[in-house]
């Protein structure tokens, strides 16, 4: 189910070439910074939840379903649902594929880094222009 | 165990390490640094690897509960609308700083004269030039000459690019006629030495694996230990032993296993930050000073001035790959520094130009600020706020007041026992003032650019790096702890050179200004030492 909720959260976007989340290694991810028990409380209140609202499981409601539930979710524990949703964006937004589609610059470990252009100083033409604005005094 | 040395450095940080280069030109000195962390290898700062930004939530955090390394100690700041933020370990904070490196201005030394507030301080801007100068060059600071805020600045290294979103901020500040410059930043820009050049990854603040960075453990360290300078890693100095005679004679530490120490010493120099130099000294309680050393006149742990900050958003229609360059390094605006007949309050504030935020926190951020949801409409969202987002920071500049302070915590403590701090802080009306001010003029600036403004507000809670005022200098011994070269009035070979000796915060990070106070404390020393010990 867990994957149901990822991609509830973080749907795949074809048209800007952005995975859903499922497709990130969130297992791994949990293993690694111990969010097991996290993981576990929040699919229960979940599935909870969703039986009550609706009297399915979370992975067979429809859409509008999923987020009427995740709604719900919020609601009742702002805390949980809080702490899971973190989790969900940082292990997809640390994955080294959605950062590469991002383009979000030199990834890590950082080989060439990032070139910014040079500055044409002509910019600050208009703050030369007004003259010292430090505050002056007699005795110092 | 007894070990013995001319001079003893408590803290290897921003001014441990510069006192540490200044005196060990003498090399006939020895000279011992204690530090209570250990040396961080840069290649096993997270930025290695593509989930360096969880790493600010954990072991990297700049908060010390949250960090918990076993060279940190308890800070209580549930009285404080402000956490603090610090870094214990060879280099101190400057290992997760940002690096701005703005001096003091000339006014800041004299706002009693100018403004009749708070206290003059007993040295002047004038005095300290040289050391300013002298810092700089070894630190590595970028920037531009000629700023129209400053008195002349020497030399700097070639400013930090100012990326697409800077030149948009830069022109706003122009349409509305304001001062803007690019910042002062302790990063290299230009191949020096042993040194690589910023190649512009952003981020500064979970230790700069590239080296470009100007933390102290790249500056100083390598020169000061060039000289001689020994350092003692994972010793923590508990207390500051006195002779008979009422001079420090050393220090009680205890090593990594716990086990006790004696190190004797003929000079004893505190540079532990504005948190923990009072706390130490809080902790040498001895006959001659029972509630705490050099705390005969109750100063030790009060007049704490920590620079609230406030914060502003706004996000750009176009893409301005804003998250690229510096995190915190673009331009600044002194605009409102000073003390104006047309504000509702006395001094003024810096405003910081900071870069987007990267996609982790763009996500975490954009949902709770409601400006991204979950489910469709995600990446579309996503796509719109990042590279498209700039930041304000409005530095305040607080003013000293006694009830704003730090005092030992003996409920909570630190691996080894020894007391953890309390910290107790609140806003004055004037800060308060001054944080709204520099809200609304922030809102003005991005309608200048046609950005939407996503969220402001004050006081930003995890921004208490700047910590200053807990050991204040002066001439009066009763309303002082040190004199103007950071000498104990009390006891004459004990000298602080950190930010706890300030007399008032200004409104520009203080890094800058340390250190050239601590050269200038160290140049005394050196000159006097006969006198001294």
């Amino acid at each position: 189910m867990i994957n149901t909720v990822l991609d509830t959260f973080i749907p795949g976007d074809y048209k800007l070439g952005m995975p859903p989340a499922s497709k990130v290694d969130f297992n791994a991810y949990q293993l690694e910074y111990g969010i097991q028990q996290i993981v576990i409380d929040f699919l229960s209140e979940l599935t909870k939840i969703s039986i009550d609202t609706f009297a399915k499981e979370f992975k067979e409601l429809d859409e509008e379903q999923r987020m009427h539930v995740l709604g719900a979710f919020k609601l009742i524990n702002i805390r949980l649902f809080s702490t899971f949703l973190k989790h969900s964006f940082q292990a997809y937004y640390s994955d080294k594929g959605v950062l590469s589609i991002l383009q979000v610059g030199a990834s890590p470990p950082f080989p060439e880094g990032n070139v910014l252009e040079e500055d044409d100083w002509n910019i600050l033409i208009p703050v030369y222009e007004r003259g010292s604005i430090y505050r002056k005094f007699d005795k110092d | 165990m007894t070990d013995t040395a001319d001079i003893i450095i408590i803290g290897s940080g921003a001014s441990g390490a510069a006192a540490a280069w200044s005196l060990s030109r003498d090399k006939s000195l020895r000279i011992i640094c204690f530090e209570q962390g250990s040396i961080a290898d840069s290649s096993d700062y997270p930025t290695k690897s593509t989930d360096w930004e969880l790493a600010r939530s954990g072991s990297f955090s700049f908060d010390p509960n949250i960090r918990k390394n076993s060279a940190d100690y308890p800070i209580d700041d549930s009285k404080s609308p402000i956490s603090i933020a610090n870094f214990n370990g060879f280099g101190g904070s400057t290992i997760l700083y940002s690096a701005h490196f703005p001096r003091f201005h000339p006014s800041d030394f004299r706002v009693k004269t100018l403004d009749n507030i708070a206290d003059d301080w007993p040295l002047s801007y004038s005095e300290l030039e040289p050391f300013f100068n002298e810092n700089e060059k070894i630190m590595g600071v970028a920037g531009l000459v000629g700023d129209t805020a400053y008195p002349e600045y020497n030399s700097l290294l070639p400013p930090i690019p100012l990326g697409d979103m800077g030149k948009v901020m830069a022109k706003a500040f122009n349409k509305k006629n304001w001062h803007w410059w690019p910042s002062y930043a302790a990063i290299n820009t230009d191949k020096r030495k042993s040194r690589a050049s910023c190649i512009n990854i952003g981020p500064c603040n979970v230790g700069c694996s590239q080296g470009a960075k100007g933390s102290v453990d790249v500056t100083y360290w390598p020169l000061a230990r060039l000289n001689g300078v020994e350092v003692y890693t994972e010793s923590r100095v508990y207390e500051i032993t006195l002779d008979s005679k009422g001079l420090a004679d050393g220090v009680l530490y205890l090593d990594a296993d716990g086990v006790e120490h004696k190190c004797k010493a003929n000079i004893v120099i505190v540079a532990c930050s504005g948190i923990g130099t009072p706390r130490l000294l809080l902790n040498s309680k001895s006959l001659a000073f029972p509630d705490g050393l050099l705390n005969d006149n109750g100063l030790i742990g009060k007049n704490l001035m920590i620079h609230p900050l406030a914060y502003v958003e706004g996000v750009f229609e176009q893409d301005l790959k804003s998250s690229l360059g510096p995190h915190g390094c673009c331009i600044l605006s002194q605009e409102f520094y000073e003390t104006r007949d047309d504000h509702d309050f006395v001094r003024g504030y810096t405003m910081q130009i900071l870069r987007g935020a990267p996609p982790i926190e763009t996500a975490i951020s954009g949902y709770f600020m409601r400006q991204l949801s979950i489910g469709k409409k995600h990446h579309e969202q996503f796509d719109n706020l990042f590279n498209h987002t700039a930041g304000i920071a409005i530095i305040a500049e607080d003013l000293p007041e006694l009830h704003n302070q730090v005092e030992l915590d003996y409920d909570n403590k630190d691996l080894f026992g020894l007391p953890g701090v309390k910290v107790h802080y609140k806003l004055s009306d004037n800060t308060k003032k001054i944080l709204k001010h520099g809200i609304k003029m922030s809102k003005e600036i991005f309608s200048e650019v046609d950005a939407k403004v996503t969220s402001s507000f004050a006081p930003v809670k995890n921004t208490g790096w700047h910590l200053m005022g807990t050991a204040r200098m002066g001439t009066d011994c009763q309303t002082s702890v040190v004199n103007k070269y950071g000498q104990a009035h009390q006891v004459k070979n004990l000298f602080i050179v950190d930010s706890s000796i300030f007399v008032t915060s200004s409104a520009a990070n203080p890094v800058a200004t340390a250190q050239a106070i601590t050269l200038f404390a160290c140049d005394y020393i050196r000159k006097n030492i006969a006198n001294i010990v």
